[in-house]
């Protein structure tokens, strides 16, 4: 009944995840100014470019479900917005994490990370509205609209954050990855920018296949 | 070198009881999926 | 136009025949106010800079009942959709609404923001400019608060959805307003007031106009 998942999917990202894990701890050179801890980053930075996919999922999936209908779009929407969510929470998270020993403090107001959060809150939102609208037509065109105001609400929000810093311009300025990336650290980002990616497919093919199959099921449930 | 490896651990920590989280979520959608499954062809063999 | 007129005037009749709405949502600007003016020591020199910012957070919050509260009459009666399957144009009903609840909190804000300058040591030569920006903002505030509150209506639980949403919508207009009435009523630094009134405009428009184009397409059974 649930679409079978092709195999070779979740295989792949198991394969990629470990040779990411190898990488990041037993290949990777220490970086000279932030030591050991600049690891994290191999996760963080993936992970923050495939939350933003996520989301770009989202504004996309809603933009069809305006325009050709809610039964798959919906799904798509919905499973990216869950999916997006996590990541973003682990951006987050790892973000501190790596702030804190890195620059003396656990978040600063800066636009990136503002608008992270911001992002972060419209789209646990999002799925807040969904889990307290019975499921339907209905609650996929009311999801659509919240989905299309959230994506034309963020760049907004990126600028009037910019603006709101350029009040307390920072006195130094804070570069993320360090101030070189060596070919070796390259190849660690992008192999873990793999297995973020197989990870993010796998979560969200499974997640759209288990939606489909709990409508199929409830509409046989109803005639049985 | 001690105090780098706590923060890696609870970076880490945190991003595995994340997708451990969700997996866990998703394998019990899975089941509940699959008893529903069950119990609709129990139903449908009492019909025959 | 005239059917405009008529809806409005359906609003305030919903609203004179008890004043409920306008006395609680001043009553309840009063209690916010009052709570947030112990954020800060009595004598701080942040005081004074902090005023736009309380003032917006009280009127925010003010909005976030309003935009619920004012198509609860609809859900009572679930006239919403005989409303909407009325040959009225959807646009109409949420034009309607809008000058509606932007009167109400528009009045809100006319007392909200001279008091909070006054509770806070501000100044108030500009603070007419002050009631002004703070009106423009509601603006914005009601464009996706209506729509969010109208598509809550089928929802448990439908008072929590619609803050948890807003609040994140809402940004960049907290921030215009913000460092706008900081300004205006503090004194605080801002090289141009124009950026501020480019996205509090701006943000206006996006959020009525996104908000005129789909509230139809959202309210659809």
């Amino acid at each position: 009944m649930t679409d079978r998942l092709p195999s070779a999917l979740p295989l792949a990202a198991l394969v990629a995840v470990s040779a990411a894990l190898g990488l990041i701890f037993l290949w990777a050179p220490t970086e000279a100014v932030q030591g050991d801890v600049q690891r994290i980053l191999y996760v963080h930075v993936p992970a923050a470019w495939l939350a933003y996919l996520a989301f770009a999922v989202v504004a996309v999936a809603s933009v069809l479900v305006v325009a050709s209908g809610p039964e798959r779009w919906d799904r798509v929407a919905a499973s990216a917005a869950e999916v997006g969510v996590l990541f973003t929470t682990i951006v987050l998270v790892t973000g501190s994490i790596w702030a804190r020993p890195t620059w003396g403090v656990w978040w600063v107001w800066d636009a990136r990370l503002t608008t992270t959060l911001v992002l972060w809150a419209v789209y646990v939102g999002y799925l807040l509205f969904r889990s307290l609208t019975p499921p339907g037509a209905r609650r996929a065109r009311v999801a659509a609209v919240i989905g299309i105001i959230g994506a034309i609400d963020i760049p907004i929000v990126h600028f009037a954050v910019t603006w709101w810093n350029t009040a307390h311009p920072e006195p130094t300025v804070i570069s993320r990855a360090g101030p070189q990336l060596t070919s070796e650290m390259l190849t660690t980002l992008l192999v873990s920018l793999a297995a973020f990616a197989l990870v993010f497919a796998c979560l969200l093919a499974l997640r759209v296949a288990q939606m489909s199959a709990r409508e199929r099921l409830d509409v046989l449930e109803a005639h049985v | 070198m001690s105090e780098a490896l706590g923060w890696l651990a609870a970076a880490f920590g945190v991003v595995w009881a994340a997708l451990a989280l969700y997996l866990w979520r998703l394998a019990r959608e899975q089941r509940r999926i699959a008893d529903r499954i069950s119990r609709i062809e129990g139903r449908a063999d009492d019909h025959r | 136009m005239r059917t405009l007129g008529r809806l409005v005037w359906k609003e305030a009749l919903v609203e004179s025949r008890g004043l409920e709405r306008a006395s609680t949502l001043l009553f309840f600007g009063a209690a916010v106010l009052i709570t947030l003016q112990f954020a800060l020591p009595p004598g701080a020199e942040a005081r004074p800079l902090a005023a736009g910012g309380f003032a917006w957070a009280t009127l925010l919050l003010a909005s976030m009942l309003e935009v619920r509260r004012t198509f609860d009459s609809e859900r009572r009666d679930a006239t919403l959709d005989g409303l909407r399957a009325a040959p009225v144009d959807p646009v109409l009903i949420l034009s309607s609404k809008l000058l509606a609840s932007l009167v109400l909190l528009g009045a809100l804000a006319a007392v909200v923001v001279p008091v909070t300058a006054v509770l806070f040591g501000g100044d108030l030569t500009r603070v007419l400019e002050a009631i002004g920006v703070a009106v423009l903002g509601l603006v914005g505030v009601l464009g996706w608060g209506l729509l969010l509150g109208a598509m809550s209506g089928q929802t448990r639980s439908g008072e929590l959805v619609v803050p948890v949403l807003l609040f994140g919508l809402l940004v960049p207009q907290t921030i215009a307003c913000v460092r706008l009435l900081g300004h205006l009523l503090g004194g605080a630094h801002l090289e141009s007031t124009l950026t501020g009134y480019v996205i509090l405009i701006g943000f206006d428009l996006v959020s009525v106009g996104t908000s005129i184009v789909l509230f139809d397409y959202a309210l659809e059974e």
